[in-house]
């Protein structure tokens, strides 16, 4: 199972859970022949490795905001306050899922139907997975692009949440265009894995929660 | 109807390069619907399909979503699925099909909590999967009859697309989530039915039974029912109650799960970690479909392609029985691609006029589009219950599609009962409400 | 040919939606056709809150908005939900009147043009209770939706209640709230008997939509067809007046049909709602600039 394995890396009962491909990367990466080149590529991936994390932990937390937020608009009303927190829990809903989306992503958290790649293995299945990164990164690419624009638009127009709380809406929106921006880093990241010949991290992680 | 087939030939062929080639599913609708945008939509793709995008990602309905999953992710991880299966099996483990009943019976539980099919499905699927795996079950029935009863969630009150109907059918939604309950319970008696007798005719796949106690003893073990039971009756109570939404009910959930593993002393930081971690990674992807899903809607939408078909549909004058069975037909196909409430959506406009003239009842409908809607929830490729098992078993989306098969049988042949007896849906709410 | 593309967001058989159809019409006559419009009501393509949005980014160019929904970015968007401002579709008007240049020079501002306002009918309570003075309303949940209805609710006794619309019937069902505050034609639209056995009429707010329409297109077109739209807009704001005086008093025949005990406020009620409109047209003023107050008072000078 998914979270004893993270569970197993990080050690100790204080420890927080950790991304494999971080914790496990010098030993895969760090060969006899580490050139300045490779170590260049190397401190991109643990750079970006470090950035999937932080914005899963971050995800994470937005998702418990909306536990909180929800209970706190429960009580409220049992003691006569007209709280409203629905927009932010949506807010939050939206931050979670977008910054999560690398962080599951390198997980293989993302499913997918592949029925054809399944039938090949060697050269042709790697071409398959060039073509999914390939694809993945321009369509996020763009998507992240789009809402940055959207973001800023929205900033320039000073538009505010209708409900109680008037948050203006550029905020929750910069997370989601964070988000998609650090899933077309991922996917960069991974293809020049698969380029480099080795088996992309979100084969290796398969994120099947109820195994 | 001639306007649109180069873009309905265009979707499917798209959707099946993008899909069959192994584009993760979000990101493939995402595609298919940028091409939908740039080809065949008078309309610049980047602005609508980022506020698309946003609007169905910041939805209140969905936070439930994440909540449901966190809490089945901390019950599971507590051990307190596992108790719940152990109370139940001396009762029902020797029954044909035995715990897979818990799998029917069980969603039609949190159906009653829930609004929405995958959050059904994911939450009993989170505690039964491992337990039904550690009895040596039967995968493809265990699967194929959660993806099945993990639609209960659409059909048994709340339920989220009964309130988009009613609200724009002009129908009663109290009625509709009333109607919807007779249904709901002929639906639970069909799947647990066809269990039962697939567990007799496949004695060799059946899984393990438990021994047979006396009955002093199965009270005993019942014991270990009564936390679960007790955070199932505090969320559905907090509902009926009037004390919370059914949204708002997913966070007692949360907190009852909470106290619940700190009592039997499972909760430690690092399980606190793990399940909140896990449950980011299951609802990120899940949600992340369901937006990309609403953009793929709305290019379709714009491409005008359900408001052509279903006009289509409407210039055949058909008879009532006909009609329904034409727009079985359409809802299934629509359903391959699209998300259910858009389904609704984006042919009501045609579709609702032509129901109506033909005299067929709103309410009666409105339940009939629900299920209909459940269906699209187990068909593939985009069907949300099978992304959800995929992800939580490790089948493939064919496999787990094949292995759904004979409920999906059976969500039609309630149709058709529903069709023959139309009383099944009407006479309760016509009896609450004069 | 020009074709465009409208968003709405009601259903077909709301009076809004059969004033923009009618206003399609109007504007497919006046231009002989070279302008046809394409309405996906509903909100089926774009939701109501996002259609203003939409239409100001040029995504469609033409939409339904509700200004209530911007209350948040300028107290002007909320007064028309100021208790006895406005009580009844005359009041309504001259309100509109006197805050046009306003909503002009804002839209003007935000590249988009206001062609047409479209009054809600009259609100009131939906309770399952008589209602006489008020008095019954102590310690009662009211749902609201905005501050202004809150400060309303909250000043009459009730304990106010936020939730979004779609749980609405079930948390009527649950007894989550026990009152709701809106028209007649949203009471049917949520089929409001099965929950609530008295409507009482008060007529305090006339809320407004809108239909606007992004500049840039409107100039794309030679100036005679822009007249022709603009004129086709003019036609539909006395539409949509007199469509939705009829579609709130068949509203309200319909709630009667249905079983519903219809009233008209009791005079101690209006009194008591035209004292908090008092009060809060007095914050409203607190809230809103110099030039915004101005607004208001050229208005109460042409209700004398
Ligand atoms: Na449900
Ligand atoms: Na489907």
């Amino acid at each position: 199972m998914e979270g004893k394995r993270f569970a197993g890396r990080g050690g100790g009962a204080g420890q927080l859970p950790d991304l494999q491909g971080v914790t496990s990367f010098p030993g895969r990466l760090i060969g006899p022949a580490a050139s300045p080149a490779r170590l260049e590529v190397l401190m991109f991936r643990a750079m970006a490795h470090k950035l999937y994390l932080f914005c899963g932990y971050a995800a994470g937390a937005f998702l418990a905001a909306i536990a909180v937020a929800t209970l706190w608009q429960i009580v409220a009303r049992q003691m006569g306050q007209a709280v409203e927190t629905t927009e932010l829990s949506g807010f939050c809903l939206a931050a979670s899922t977008f910054l999560a989306l690398a962080y599951t992503f390198v997980n293989g958290g993302h499913v997918r139907v592949g029925v054809v790649p399944q039938l090949f293995s060697g050269r042709i299945s790697r071409g398959f997975e060039l073509w999914c990164c390939a694809v993945g990164i321009l369509i996020t690419g763009y998507a992240a692009y789009q809402m940055t624009l959207f973001t800023l638009e929205t900033y320039r127009f000073g538009e505010l949440s209708p409900g109680m709380m008037a948050i203006p809406l550029w905020i929750p929106q910069s997370a989601v265009a964070f988000g998609l921006a650090v899933m077309c880093i991922g996917i960069i990241e991974q293809a020049g894995l698969i380029l480099s010949g080795r088996t992309a991290d979100y084969e290796t992680n398969i994120d099947s929660t109820a195994e | 109807m001639d306007s649109v087939t180069i873009p309905v030939v265009a979707l499917l062929l798209s959707l099946l390069v993008f899909l069959g080639s192994g584009v993760w599913i979000a990101l493939s609708l995402l595609a298919v619907s940028v091409v939908m945008f740039f080809f065949f939509t008078p309309v610049d793709a980047g602005p609508i399909l980022a506020s698309t995008m946003w609007d169905a990602s910041w939805n209140w309905a969905l936070t439930a979503l994440p909540l449901f999953i966190w809490m089945g992710e901390i019950l599971m991880r507590s051990g307190l699925s596992a108790n719940l299966f152990r109370g139940l099996s001396p009762w029902v483990g020797r029954l044909p099909g035995g715990l897979l009943h818990v799998n029917v019976v069980g969603c039609g539980v949190m159906a009653a909590v829930s609004g929405s099919s995958a959050v059904t499905c994911a939450t009993v699927g989170r505690m039964t999967v491992p337990e039904l795996r550690k009895r040596n079950y039967d995968t493809r029935m265990m699967v194929g009859s959660l993806a099945g009863a993990g639609t209960f969630g659409l059909l048994i009150p709340p339920s989220i697309i009964m309130i988009v109907y009613g609200v724009i059918a002009q129908q009663s939604v109290a009625r509709l989530f009333v109607a919807g309950i007779v249904p709901g319970l002929v639906l639970i008696l069909l799947f647990s039915g066809y269990i039962a007798l697939w567990s007799i005719l496949n004695p060799e796949r059946r899984g393990e039974s438990p021994e047979r106690v006396p009955f002093m003893q199965k009270l005993k073990a019942s014991r270990d029912l009564i936390p679960v039971v007790l955070l199932i009756l505090a969320i559905i109570g907090s509902i009926y109650r009037g004390l919370a939404t059914p949204t708002e009910a997913a966070s007692i959930g949360i907190l009852g799960a909470f106290l619940l593993s700190v009592l039997n002393g499972t909760m430690s930081r690092r399980m606190f970690m793990d399940s909140l971690l896990a449950a980011t990674r299951i609802s990120c992807m899940i949600s992340f479909i369901i937006a990309c899903a609403a953009c793929l809607s709305i290019a379709v939408g714009f491409a005008d392609i359900p408001r052509v078909v279903a006009s289509w549909v409407a210039s055949l004058e058909l008879s009532p029985m006909m009609l329904i069975a034409v727009l079985t037909l359409f809802f299934l196909i629509l359903g391959c691609f699209l998300e259910g409430i858009s389904i609704l959506v984006l042919s009501s406009s045609v579709v609702l006029p032509m129901v109506d003239a033909a005299g067929i009842d709103l309410i009666w409908f409105g339940i009939f589009a629900v299920i209909v809607i459940e269906c699209a929830q187990i068909t593939p490729p985009v069907g949300f219950n099978l992304i959800v098992l995929k992800s939580m078993t490790g089948r493939g989306i064919g496999q787990v599609a094949r292995d759904t098969l004979p409920f999906l049988f059976i969500l039609l042949a309630a149709i058709a009962l529903f069709a023959l007896f139309p009383g099944l849906v009407t006479f309760l709410p016509n009896l609450m409400y004069q | 040919e020009t074709k465009w593309v409208m968003a709405s967001g009601y259903p077909e058989d709301s009076f809004f939606t059969q004033t923009i159809r009618q206003f399609i019409e109007d504007v497919e006559t006046a231009t002989d056709g070279e302008v046809q419009i394409d309405l996906r009501a509903n909100g089926e393509l774009i939701k109501l809150d996002a259609i203003r949005r939409a239409v100001q980014s040029g995504q469609v160019q033409l939409g339904e908005i509700r200004f209530g929904v911007y209350g948040n970015e300028n107290p002007m968007y909320t007064l028309d939900s100021v208790p006895n401002v406005a009580n009844d579709y005359d009041e309504a008007r001259l309100l509109m009147e006197a805050q046009k240049p306003w909503f002009d020079k804002t839209f003007a501002d935000a590249g988009m043009r206001i062609l047409s306002y479209m009054p809600w009918p009259g609100q009131g309570f939906y309770t399952s209770f008589e209602v006489t003075d008020g008095s019954e309303f102590k310690d009662v949940k009211l749902r609201i939706y905005s501050p202004a209805t809150q400060r309303m609710g909250e000043l009459l006794g009730f304990q106010a209640t936020i939730l979004p619309f779609a749980e609405v019937p079930q948390a009527f069902s649950t007894g989550l709230i026990e009152a709701l505050f809106t028209s007649a034609q949203t009471g049917v639209d949520i089929q409001a008997w099965d929950y609530a056995s008295h409507f009482t009429y008060t007529g305090s707010m006339h809320n407004k939509n809108a239909i606007i329409i992004n500049e840039r297109a409107l100039s794309r077109l030679d100036p005679k067809m822009q007249e022709a739209v603009i004129a086709a807009g003019e036609k539909a704001t006395e539409t949509a007046w007199k469509l939705s005086q009829e579609a709130g008093e068949a509203r309200l025949k319909e709630l009667q049909e249905n079983g519903m005990t219809t009233s008209d406020a009791s005079p101690e009620l209006q009194a008591e709602l035209a004292e908090i409109g008092e009060q809060m047209t007095a914050e409203w003023k607190e809230s809103a600039s110099p030039e915004e107050v101005e607004v208001l008072d050229s208005y109460l000078t042409s209700r004398e």
